[in-house]
């Protein structure tokens, strides 16, 4: 959709042939493992806890709602457009379409791609459809735009949370609050580490081989569905994959119980 | 003073909303009660993105931008081998819901994307405030490219003012890891990280004017209109201002004509309101 935001062709480009000084670095960092010695990780948490959780909700004006949240470092922002009419084919459900955007400063190394964000939208868009009433808006349309401001891990997590909080004050009907956790897991998931940093998350570039994979999990607590599942890297055995996706459950809880007392204070 | 709002202000300013609005301006007030020369708070935080190298968040009223500044190294040009880069973008982002300009949502009645990218890499150039020779690692080998990415992530009036504080702020915010040159590679320590030098700095302030139905001669002047004064007053003046009170920048877009008189009380006021902006980076640089 050629509109604000995505109008990659109008920047002022970059000079040909810049390095990210991440590259050229000096000295390279030694220190690479994730648990000090005494078993808490680099941040001090324990491989259960998470981050603090900071939530604000009605920051950017002249939209149906919006919703701000920090994991940590990660900053999420999401606002809701609508239910308004739509140009598109006949459909009595009403549609949601999530859009997701990395602002340009918001990675350490490099802004994903178009490609890559397209393919977020499509794993949240999917997560959270499954929790709104789309039939109580026939031929009208729901946009759900989000922008991570900064991505420190989890970044999923964060999105899901904060459209769920939108979607919450907004005033659409839902028939759940979806939650989501990411955990990222060493070989035979003998270590599960919730809500990682983007430190501790794996990725192909990382040279940390401690952590083989991660793994997202969105689940409608009330339902007691899980609506959207994504992992990369291996899971060796059926007994590390369900291990996994137990420990995402729990963590999942934990964050919902955050997000409704959020909503409580509110009303 | 608040005006009173009974339940037919609410319906008139519900059915038609330019007349409520133009007929309060007539009068001599605003919609949220401040007067024709009064500012709304502003607030600044600086350095609250940490994959950035330096980056500020500023809200005025219902406006909110962030900014980011990432440094890389760059090849200079050949024909400014003494020179680095600043490369300075703007972009609506897609929660302000602004699809095209002005439409749903927030919108910007005045300037798209592309015009406040130019206005403010104008001002950020013309009032001197990083000399891009202090960008260069060695002469015509390597240099920094400064990437300022400000994002507008609410609209709710002067975007411009917010646009232009975010990234001056964010840009002496920033810090750049010192590089040594070793045998025509760059090495870069990121343990010691300097400042950019920098020198005085523009500051923006907006007016939003309109013609008075009573007397045809007479137009009133707002300053820092939000959207919806804005979007019906039918014309902006942007003054910039640097922080030893010069003037760098003036634009004037649309609306009734000024008279040189107008003009000078805006300035003025321009000069005033880049006094306590000053002062609110200077604070928050501390």
């Amino acid at each position: 959709m050629a509109g604000a935001g995505s109008g990659r062709r109008n920047r002022y480009l970059a000079p040909e042939a810049t390095r990210n000084p991440l590259l050229c670095l000096k000295e390279k960092k030694e220190d690479n493992s994730i648990l000090r010695s005494n078993q808490l990780r680099q941040d001090g948490r324990s491989c259960t806890d998470i981050r603090p959780v900071s939530i604000q909700s009605g920051i950017v004006s002249h939209v149906t709602s919006s919703a701000y949240i920090e994991l940590g470092d990660t900053k999420v922002l999401c606002s809701i457009l609508g239910p308004r009419h739509t140009q598109k084919d006949f459909n009595l459900e009403g549609q949601v379409l999530c859009q997701v955007k990395f602002a340009p400063f918001s990675c350490h190394f490099q802004k994903p791609s178009q490609q890559e964000e397209k393919f977020m939208s499509s794993i949240i868009s999917e997560a959270i459809v499954g929790a709104i009433r789309t039939e109580t808006f026939p031929k009208l349309e729901t946009l759900v735009n989000i922008v991570v401001l900064e991505n420190d891990g989890s970044m999923l997590t964060a999105a899901i949370l904060c459209a769920s909080i939108a979607l919450a004050t907004s005033g659409i009907e839902m028939k759940d609050l979806p939650t989501a956790c990411t955990v990222s897991y060493s070989d035979k998931a003998s270590n599960i580490y919730y809500d990682p940093t983007i430190a501790e998350e794996y990725s192909t570039a990382n040279e940390n081989k401690d952590v083989i994979g991660y793994k997202s999990v969105v689940y409608l607590p009330l339902l007691r569905e899980i609506s959207g599942v994504y992992q990369v890297g291996v899971a060796e055995s059926h007994s590390v994959s369900s291990q996994l996706l137990e420990a995402c459950i729990e963590g999942g809880l934990r964050y919902h119980e955050r997000v409704r007392q959020y909503l409580k204070d509110l009303a | 003073m608040v005006l009173s709002q009974t339940k037919m202000d609410l319906d008139f300013r519900l059915l038609f909303p330019e007349e409520f609005i133009k007929q309060i301006l007539d009068e001599g007030y605003r919609e949220d009660g401040r007067s024709h020369n009064q500012t709304r708070s502003t607030t600044l935080t600086v350095g609250s993105f940490k994959s950035a190298d330096g980056s500020a968040v500023v809200r005025i009223g219902g406006t909110c931008v962030a900014c980011g500044v990432k440094g890389e190294l760059a090849n200079p040009r050949a024909i400014s081998p003494k020179d680095g880069f600043i490369v300075l973008n703007v972009e609506y982002s897609l929660v302000t819901g602004s699809e095209k300009l002005g439409a749903i949502g927030g919108g910007e009645k005045f300037f798209s994307s592309q015009s406040l990218t130019q206005i403010i890499q104008d001002i950020i150039h013309s009032s001197k405030f990083i000399n891009l020779e202090h960008l260069c690692i060695e002469e015509g080998k390597i240099c920094w490219s400064l990437n300022v990415d400000v994002v507008v992530l609410s609209c709710d009036g002067p975007v411009i003012d917010a646009c232009v504080l975010a990234a001056v702020s964010a840009l002496k915010n920033a810090t750049l890891p010192s590089v040594e040159i070793e045998s025509e590679k760059p090495l870069v320590s990121m343990a010691t990280r300097n400042h950019l030098k920098t020198g005085q700095y523009p500051l923006m302030t907006s007016f939003a004017i309109h013609k008075k139905e009573v007397s045809d001669t007479n137009i009133g002047v707002l300053v820092d209109p939000t959207d919806d004064e804005a979007q019906y007053c039918t014309g902006i003046v942007c003054i910039a201002v640097t922080n030893d009170q010069k003037l760098t920048g003036l634009y004037k877009y649309g609306g009734p004509a000024m008279t040189s008189d107008d003009i000078q009380k805006c300035i003025r006021k321009a000069k005033k309101q880049a006094t306590i902006l000053v002062k609110l980076i200077d604070n928050t640089m501390k």
